[in-house]
């Protein structure tokens, strides 16, 4: 390849946001079809509403995206018990008081520290398949709140503080988008301006390289499920004041369209990728694909087939893409 | 009249000529040894005859028929065994399940796996005892395992068995092993085409040879009417007759060492020591494979259980990761650009920025407006073509993708540069360039360099010092003046065996 002019500006964006457009055009393509097929899909409020209940899965995909990009067939299975057992544990602590907040919030954190721990030692130093890892944290998680709740009920509530950050709306405005904006502002400013964030894709593109580069591989792969599992339980919390409630199962139902909302923002799954504006944009996807089949009148089993057709053909799309390469 | 008889064959591979009308043939109770440089076609002559690849043209005759075989499985059963370089073992699998692996016999709908064990402990008593057939093949070393693959070219009894390379994995006494069965096999007037770069095997075990260079055939001796000659082989070899003086300048060095290796062992795999001055250029060479990169990748503190100790500019430093190492000015430029060296997907710039993460005091928030005129910097200085600093570094070409590899070290306070076999797949012209700028480096920034190169000409053109590494140790050194292809060659193949090398 020859020294090149400057690309053209329009291009150069389209090159380097081309997932990101094309996962945005997605969205707006299935809210017109909504639109024509019932006639009252694409509105304000129901465009806000989606957005608000992708929230949730954006905050797990997060998680995913972080072990998807620390390489080694990355991903974390266990977001979902570590979040109910966060969830229920806040809910007792905080008992519907506000002063209660900090150090409810404080102990869901520290149990999703200690999770992600026990999943990071496992499978970045003992070099075990985080599938199977994260599926037995995930596992054993599901045991002990099993043995919890069959001893004592589940009781308490979340402060009224977090229910309205996380559940209550401003007019139209889904309040949760605030804590959401945040996230995503800070995600994307340590994956991409930070040093832990250089190594973390670093490790993920190709981790010999990142090795024989003076990067501690074994340290990078591990604080990647410790902040997985943080904010596994972090997003716990934000699903109690979502609910207002803590019940058993609660996160368990978010853990596949969270690996879906990554595949489906173009963040693949390799590692090294690192884009979380991609997994919001994918969660909003596939949100609005399940409120399209419900629309639809095809319900849960039309959700499932729609977002397993639309999975094939991102991953189809993007394998492509790399064999032109 | 010979058994087998490959004749005038031709053979290219995406232009590059493997071989130019060369011929080859064995005999009856007949051990050949075919010998040649890397890449002088051995190995492409034994894989058109067992049907690996297909030849441009040229015949192929056994036993006085034409023949082509569609794959190595139809030449063996025809009678033509092959022993690959390659080990082509399913390593999960136990040891007689791969000696009969393609051959199983059936009863019924089932294997007759009773045979099947019977037939390997057959072979494996006569060949090498010690290895246990039930064991697993990833739980062999690396000799047992070339001596299983050995064992599954002999299931189906051969008229003409072709081993390439089969003693290069072997320790000295499975070499024994193997040659006891050899001479065996000759007794009972099996031919054979032995390859080897070990010239007292040849000379021990051959009965004739030939000689390729580039494809060609260049020269051949009966031992039973030639002198068995080491100086005439090499010369036939390398195509050079006196020593050539191709160099002239070495970098004046100050009696000053810049890094010293201190003495140790890591397992059965590598055993070593060195010092380095300033300035200088020092090469490592040998055959392929005998760890010179793996010496580089224990200076380079990639290898932490070889608990080895570096003296870098009057300091001791413990070899315990890379990142140590690069804190204390040894960086590595790594054999296989690809795989070790770069993030191919990632842009030049982020490419010559992940290497800064190792460094003390890194700030928290990276610096990317002055990394950026760095980089920059470096892409100017090498002459990186490339149409930006953003441009992915895997749309470049192979020399430029190299600079890169060297440039990302430049902005460091490097005392010691290692260099895998820098110039591999890069183009003459690169690879001058490089060389240059790495002489200059060497000179004006202080410090010194080991380069392993696989090429002899890179040894002798660049190199002030050179040492021969055989089996995990250094074996010999050369000096300025000495450092010629002859004695490169000679130093590499005229080992002793093992035991008297220790």
């Amino acid at each position: 390849m020859g020294r090149t002019d400057k690309m053209n500006p329009l291009l150069a964006f389209w090159t380097k946001y081309q997932k990101q457009i094309i996962a945005a055009l997605i969205i707006l393509a299935l809210f017109i079809i909504g639109e024509i097929a019932t006639g009252h899909f694409l509105s304000i409020d129901q465009f806000f509403l989606t957005v608000k209940v992708a929230a949730l899965v954006a905050m797990f995909g997060l998680c995913q995206m972080i072990c998807a990009a620390s390489g080694a067939s990355g991903l974390d299975l266990s977001v979902g018990y570590v979040a109910t057992i966060a969830a229920i544990f806040a809910a007792r602590f905080m008992d519907g008081k506000n002063e209660n907040m900090l150090v409810g919030l404080l102990v869901a954190l520290a149990i999703g520290l200690v999770a992600g721990a026990v999943n990071g030692f496992f499978i970045s130093y003992l070099r075990l398949p985080a599938l199977i890892i994260t599926l037995a944290v995930s596992n054993i998680i599901q045991g002990i709140i099993n043995v919890y709740t069959a001893g004592a009920k589940i009781d308490g509530k979340p402060s009224p503080a977090l229910v309205t950050i996380f559940a209550k709306m401003t007019g139209v405005f889904p309040n949760i988008l605030i804590p959401l904006a945040v996230m995503a502002i800070i995600a994307m400013i340590i994956i991409y301006k930070t040093k832990w964030g250089q190594e973390l894709l670093a490790v993920g593109s190709n981790e010999t390289s990142a090795y024989l580069c003076g990067i501690n591989v074994k340290r990078v792969r591990f604080t990647a499920y410790v902040v997985s599992g943080v904010l596994a339980s972090f997003t716990g919390v934000a699903l109690l004041a979502y609910m207002n409630m803590a019940f058993k199962d609660m996160g368990s139902t978010y853990v596949m369209p969270s690996i879906a909302a990554v595949v489906v923002g173009g963040v693949s799954m390799a590692g090294g990728d690192g884009n979380y504006i991609g997994v919001i944009l994918g969660a909003i996807v596939l949100q609005t694909l399940t409120n399209l089949f419900y629309a639809l009148g095809l319900g849960e089993a039309g959700k499932w087939v729609g977002i397993g057709v639309v999975l094939l053909a991102v991953l189809i799309a993007y394998v492509r893409e790399k064999k032109k390469r | 009249m010979a058994i087998l008889e490959a004749r005038n064959i031709k053979k290219h591979f995406s232009g590059v000529t493997a071989l130019a009308g060369t011929s080859l043939s064995c005999d009856k109770g007949k051990i050949t040894g075919l010998l040649g440089a890397n890449g002088s076609g051995k190995s492409t002559i034994s894989k058109i005859i067992t049907g690996v690849y297909s030849a441009d043209s040229g015949d192929v005759f056994f036993e006085g028929q034409k023949v082509v075989f569609k794959n190595p499985l139809d030449a063996k059963k025809a009678g033509i065994s092959m022993v690959f370089q390659n080990l082509s073992l399913a390593p999960d699998m136990k040891v007689w399940e791969n000696i009969v692996l393609g051959m199983e016999k059936g009863k019924g709908i089932f294997l007759d796996n009773a045979d099947a064990r019977r037939i390997s402990r057959e072979i494996l008593d006569r060949l090498y005892p010690k290895i246990n057939i039930e064991s697993k093949v990833s739980a062999l070393s690396p000799g047992e395992k070339q001596i299983v693959e050995i064992a599954k070219a002999l299931t189906v009894k051969p008229k003409v068995l072709i081993l390439d390379e089969p003693t290069a994995a072997l320790e000295q006494e499975q070499v024994r092993a193997l040659f006891r069965y050899l001479n065996e096999l000759r007794s009972q007037d099996i031919a054979m085409i032995f390859t080897s770069h070990r010239m007292n095997e040849v000379l021990e075990l051959c009965d004739d040879i030939v000689v390729f260079r580039n494809g060609e055939n260049v020269g051949k001796l009966d031992f039973s009417v030639d002198k068995k000659d080491p100086d005439r082989i090499v010369e036939m070899i390398t195509g050079q007759k006196a020593d050539q003086a191709t160099r002239k300048v070495y970098h004046d060095l100050p009696d000053e060492d810049i890094l010293e290796i201190k003495q140790f062992k890591y397992g059965n795999l590598l055993e070593a020591s060195l010092k380095l001055r300033k300035h200088e250029i020092l090469g490592i060479g040998g055959l392929a494979g005998q760890g010179q990169e793996l010496l580089l990748n224990v200076i380079a503190g990639a290898v932490p259980d070889a608990r080895a100790t570096a003296v870098v500019d009057g300091k001791e430093v413990p070899l315990k990761s890379p990142k140590t190492a690069i804190r204390n000015g040894i960086v590595l430029v790594p054999g296989d650009r690809n795989l070790e060296g770069l993030f191919v997907d990632n842009s030049v710039y982020k490419n010559i920025r992940i290497p800064k993460l190792a460094l003390k005091g890194q700030p928290l928030f990276t610096p990317d407006k002055k990394y950026r005129e760095e980089a920059e910097e470096i892409v100017k200085r090498l002459n990186i073509v490339t149409s930006s600093i953003d441009n992915p570094v895997g749309n470049l070409s192979g020399g430029n993708a190299q600079k890169v590899v060297v440039g990302k070290w430049l902005p460091f306070d490097i005392k010691v540069l290692l260099l895998a076999d820098p110039a591999k797949g890069v183009d003459v012209i690169a690879k001058r360039d490089m060389y240059e700028l790495v002489s200059k480096m060497a000179e004006e920034n202080d410090l010194g360099v080991i380069v392993y190169a696989t090429d002899n000409d890179e040894l002798i053109s660049y190199c002030d010092r050179v040492l021969l590494m055989f089996e995990g140790r250094i074996v010999a050194e050369l000096n300025k003046e000495e450092i010629t292809d002859q004695n490169l060659v000679a130093k590499s193949m005229h080992m002793e065996p093992k035991e008297a090398s220790v």
